[in-house]
């Protein structure tokens, strides 16, 4: 079979389908063929399996609504450890075939295939296949698979298929297909922007591509100018295959029963604090800037940002602020289901502090605190030892129709490999 | 000198990676990342590191082999001559496919007579070379059951065998699903 691509560069955006409930029925034979939500424990299903979405689900739905509108949906609870597990074996099985890869979100990536035609002696389309196919065999999970010249054409391209499907962007399919879908379509380009677009006469992709270049260079700002290029075919995005160094961090987490006690949120904060600082820790950066934030089931309120003097990567200073900002936006009266944090200002710790700011003991002695903290959750895993403030919640790990995974004796390590329940 | 390289390798074989200069500067307690970087360049002259095109740090010692020492005979003074051994873990010796294998839990006793018995847990790998006679679990009417692999030649159909007499013979419906083939076999005594 002669290749229909003929594109110089070959782009694939890998997409797992449904992942979360896929990785659960994959680890649990009795939810296979089932229509099955995800999200037990939240409250809220945020994901489905196709047998779910066959059956006219959509996106959020209170546990109560599901269970009054689609009461043959098995509910099972959410596992993100287990979902980590998952994706870091999708990259490294993506790994074996192609060394350029990069992880856009949990449940997908882009690998850069080109010139690997050659050197494997079959066509690009094959590979995809192959890998498709790897990736089937060794975690029992479909993906789906767009082949492009481009990031956003082979993104908007596993799309086009789903679930299990391939997608060639040939010439042919661009402009017969591909080109006439909506400009909703395009990652990058959200309800809110739809309306944007409209406002310039653009409804499909086809009528962005057709404005000239320096129409789009004048009329539009960074984000969709690049996504002009992409759409047209030539590659502006670049791959970031290295350790992304990111804005800002941030933490949020929703709690099954909402809840208006300052005692519980704040303790929740310092929980947040502390996993943003361990991340600042990994990426060896230090934070100037918080801020803070509630949540009802309506409404998120955010407070003002703090800015302070000197970055910092300790836990309890990011919880003191928190703390300061927390009480200036809380409302007793008022029932919160999640809290929020975030840093931003991220810069290096500067190595010569020392030298003019002298160091108190207080800090030095603090420093080596931290340092023995994470020589032991090394050993013993993360979350081992926590601030007091953050032991107000102990969170129960009950779990819902689901296979868990294997923990240590601490409860805090769980093996690399995922438990798939009992045989006889 | 010898020291500071010892520890350098310590940090090698407990992450798996050379440190950052500002790791270097906290394991010595330099204040300075200058003093980190002197101390490279000194360490590169020795030959135990070199840095790579974008100035990280590369080792140039074999980082995995733990030194072990010959065996020492009880009475007589042997030569003692330091080897070079390769090691593996546990788990790189048990694990043929990492991203592929998965664990389950055995429950009853319908594989009793192959040595793997109730509560013992098997290490399964997920893969398209599964031959009868082999070991496997299947999904058989959404549980899993395991079983030997075997295939009737006259009828041409595959089906599982338990060993253990008290079970019979597994002929499915439709196909068969094997999920995955056995690797090995665990059995821990010290826990539930």
């Amino acid at each position: 079979m002669k290749s229909e691509y003929s594109y110089p560069k070959a782009i694939l955006h890998i997409d797992g389908d449904a992942f979360f409930a896929s990785c659960e029925q994959a680890t649990n034979s009795n939810l296979r063929g089932k229509p099955i939500a995800v999200g037990h424990e939240r409250g809220i299903a945020t994901a489905y399996s196709y047998e779910a979405k066959a059956l006219g689900v959509t996106r959020g739905l209170k546990v109560s609504e599901l269970k009054r509108d689609y009461p043959e949906v098995l509910l099972v609870s959410s596992d993100y450890k287990k979902y980590s597990l998952f994706s870091n074996r999708f990259k490294q099985i993506v790994l074996r075939t192609c060394d350029k890869v990069e992880k856009n979100s949990i449940d997908e990536l882009y690998a850069d295939i080109t010139g690997l035609d050659k050197r494997l002696g079959c066509s690009y389309e094959k590979i995809a296949l192959q890998i498709q196919s790897d990736l089937h065999t060794a975690l029992g999970i479909t993906f789906s698979i767009g082949l492009g010249p481009t990031k956003t054409l082979a993104k908007i391209g596993s799309n086009c298929n789903k679930p299990h499907g391939l997608t060639v962007i040939t010439k042919d399919f661009l402009y017969s297909t591909l080109y006439k879908l909506p400009i909703g379509h395009v990652p990058g380009i959200g309800y809110r922007s739809v309306p944007k677009m409209n406002i310039h006469n653009i409804f499909t992709i086809h009528d962005f591509i057709s404005k000239k270049h320096e129409y789009v260079m004048d009329m539009f700002s960074k984000p969709y100018q690049e996504l002009h290029q992409e759409l047209r075919g030539i590659g502006v995005k670049e791959f970031e295959t290295g350790v992304r160094i990111p804005q800002s961090i941030s933490k949020i987490h929703a709690f099954r029963v909402p809840t208006s006690n300052p005692e519980y949120l704040l303790s929740e904060l310092s929980r947040h604090s502390e996993i943003i600082a361990r991340k600042l820790s990994r990426i060896d950066r230090g934070a100037t800037r918080v801020r803070c934030g509630v949540k009802t089931f309506e409404e998120m309120t955010i407070s003002e940002e703090f800015v302070l003097q000197v970055e910092t990567r300790d836990p309890h200073v990011i919880y003191s602020v928190a703390e300061k900002l927390f009480w200036k936006i809380v409302n007793s009266h008022k029932k919160y289901r999640a809290t929020y944090l975030v840093v931003s200002g991220l810069k290096e710790q500067d190595a010569q502090i020392g030298l003019f700011s002298s160091e108190t003991h207080n800090q030095q002695d603090m420093k080596q605190v931290l340092k023995t903290i994470k020589s032991i959750e090394d050993k013993y895993g993360i979350g081992t030892i926590t601030r007091a403030s953050s032991s107000g919640n102990t969170r129960d790990r009950q779990v819902h129709n689901a296979n868990p995974l294997v923990y240590d004796s601490w409860g805090k390590k769980v093996l690399s490999l995922p438990f798939l329940g009992d045989c006889r | 000198m010898e020291e500071k390289a010892q520890i350098i390798q310590a940090f090698y074989r407990n992450h798996k990676r050379m440190p950052t200069y500002s790791e270097i500067c906290e394991i010595f307690n330099y204040k300075s990342k200058n003093a980190a970087s002197k101390l490279v360049t000194k360490l590169a002259r020795y030959g135990v590191l070199e840095k790579d095109k974008k100035g990280r740090l590369i080792p140039t010692f074999s980082p995995y082999s733990i030194r072990l020492l010959g065996l020492v005979e009880a009475g007589f003074p042997a030569p003692v001559e330091e080897q070079e051994i390769d090691t593996m873990s546990l788990d790189e010796w048990l694990v043929d496919d990492k991203e592929a294998s998965y664990l389950l839990k055995v429950k009853g006793p319908s594989m009793k007579d192959a040595g793997i018995m109730n509560g013992d847990y098997v290490l399964v790998e997920r893969t398209r070379n599964v031959k009868p006679g082999d070991i496997v679990v299947a999904d058989v009417d959404g549980s899993f059951t395991l079983k030997y692999l075997r295939h009737n030649k006259q009828t041409d159909a595959y089906y599982l065998e338990a060993a253990n007499d008290e079970y019979d013979d597994i002929y499915p419906e439709g196909s068969l699903d094997v999920e995955a083939k056995v690797i090995s076999v665990i059995r821990r005594y010290n826990n539930t």
